[in-house]
């Protein structure tokens, strides 16, 4: 019980947190008030917790927020029980890539409640073009993350050469699809803002990536 | 002309009638702060994000039996607490120890890490130097704001126990923030 003293710093955290009985804490004060590494250790302290209590609150990233929806979706309303074979299939890290590619649930849903919109989604062998126009074209979001089918623009290095021209960061879209935009034939690409629930909806000319002319037809904000 | 804002309670009772949109509104109100819980235990993204779909999953299926004893949002907290903690009873395949202990060998960065240390670090990347049993003490007093009764319930080890382990943390995370140095002879013994 003759070990060295305790840092000053271990004294002053232990009697912060009241950790210390009546004697103890005694004993710890009377260190303290001899002990010349006190005023540093004091200082210290402080500043430590201030820090705590001012840490930043980092962001929720838009894919986990877009594969934690995509798993609600898949969910049966509360009180139907799930199937049993089914209950452990979001544990898996291949269930969660799959859940990170149905990105439509999960953003739309996380975000906005778009999701639960009730206009019937995209299904197969619809038609290919959206009709949209420029005062719709904020509410396409669900319509175009519920599908990537871009078209001409399918093919990565136009993709990324379209990205270039236009000016749009080199990231992949998280989805996207043909569109008439006021009957103009277009590619819708949605983008991420790095908020969540916030997407980027750009239209741009079908041969965007080919040529060097502005391949934007449009380009607004959606979400909140 | 504007719909209005529905409570945390009304959302998650609409929920459990089947209205399909109230808990993604419920999510999209806490999801934040629910992912900076996540995050700050368990401080590996995977972790966290596995942590925080599981904690949601559990919340959207145990609606039914929310009883109104606590806010909505503090059940929704605890249930992403809870997804942590045992996270990290199950990784203890990472861990020298078992958690939870008071022992004096606790694991933790050691002496060379810290010293390798740049002279001080984030909050997030100090508190991931801590053993788990700190960081969760730490995280949840310090960060959250939760008492230390409800930690102790949480954790479920005895107040004291909360308090020597915020003790402990927070000496350690003087020196690792660059409050503090450490050297030879002024070693913080945690």
């Amino acid at each position: 019980m003759t070990g060295p003293q305790p840092h000053p710093v271990e004294l002053l955290a232990q009697l912060d947190a009241d950790v210390l009985g009546p004697i103890a804490a005694a004993r710890a004060r009377r260190q303290l008030a001899t002990d010349p590494r006190t005023a540093a250790a004091r200082t210290a302290m402080a500043a430590t917790r201030a820090e705590l209590a001012a840490a930043p609150i980092p962001d929720l990233p838009l894919d986990v927020a877009a594969r934690c929806a995509a798993a609600l979706a898949e969910l049966p309303p509360p009180s139907t029980p799930a199937p049993a074979a089914a209950a452990p299939r979001w544990r898996s890290r291949t269930a969660a890539l799959l859940a990170a590619a149905a990105v439509l649930a999960g953003a739309v849903a996380l975000g906005l409640g778009w999701l639960q919109r009730s206009d019937p989604p995209a299904v197969p062998g619809s038609p290919a073009q959206l009709a949209l126009t420029r005062d719709t074209l904020a509410s396409a979001v669900g319509d175009g993350l519920d599908r990537r089918d871009l078209g001409p623009l399918n093919d990565p290095q136009q993709l990324a050469a379209c990205q270039r021209t236009a000016g749009l960061p080199a990231q992949p879209p998280l989805g996207g699809r043909e569109v008439l935009l006021d009957g103009r034939p277009g590619v819708l690409l949605v983008l991420p803002t790095g908020v969540v629930g916030r997407f980027r909806l750009v239209v741009v000319v079908p041969e965007c990536g080919t040529t060097q002319t502005n391949p934007a037809l449009a380009d607004v904000v959606a979400g909140r | 002309m504007s719909a209005p804002v529905r409570s945390d309670a009304e959302l998650l009772a609409a929920h459990v009638v089947g209205d399909r949109s109230a808990f993604a509104e419920l999510v999209e109100r806490h999801s934040g702060r629910l992912w900076a819980v996540a995050t700050r235990i368990l401080h590996s993204r995977d972790e966290a994000a596995d942590a925080l779909q599981e904690a949601l999953i559990s919340a959207h299926q145990a609606a039914p039996r929310f009883r109104a004893e606590a806010a909505v949002s503090t059940w929704l907290h605890r249930i992403v607490v809870n997804a942590c903690i045992d996270r990290i009873r199950h990784n203890q395949v990472r861990f020298t120890l078992p958690l939870f202990s008071d022992g004096p060998a606790e694991p933790r960065a050691t002496q060379d890490q810290i010293e390798a240390l740049p002279t001080r670090l984030a909050v997030h990347d100090a508190l991931a130097l801590l053993p788990d049993d700190q960081r969760l003490a730490v995280v949840l007093v310090d960060l959250e704001g939760y008492p230390v009764a409800e930690v102790a319930a949480i954790v479920n080890v005895a107040e004291g126990t909360v308090k020597s382990r915020c003790a402990r943390g927070r000496a350690r995370l003087a020196v690792l923030l660059g409050h503090l140095r450490e050297t030879d002879s002024e070693r913080v013994d945690t």
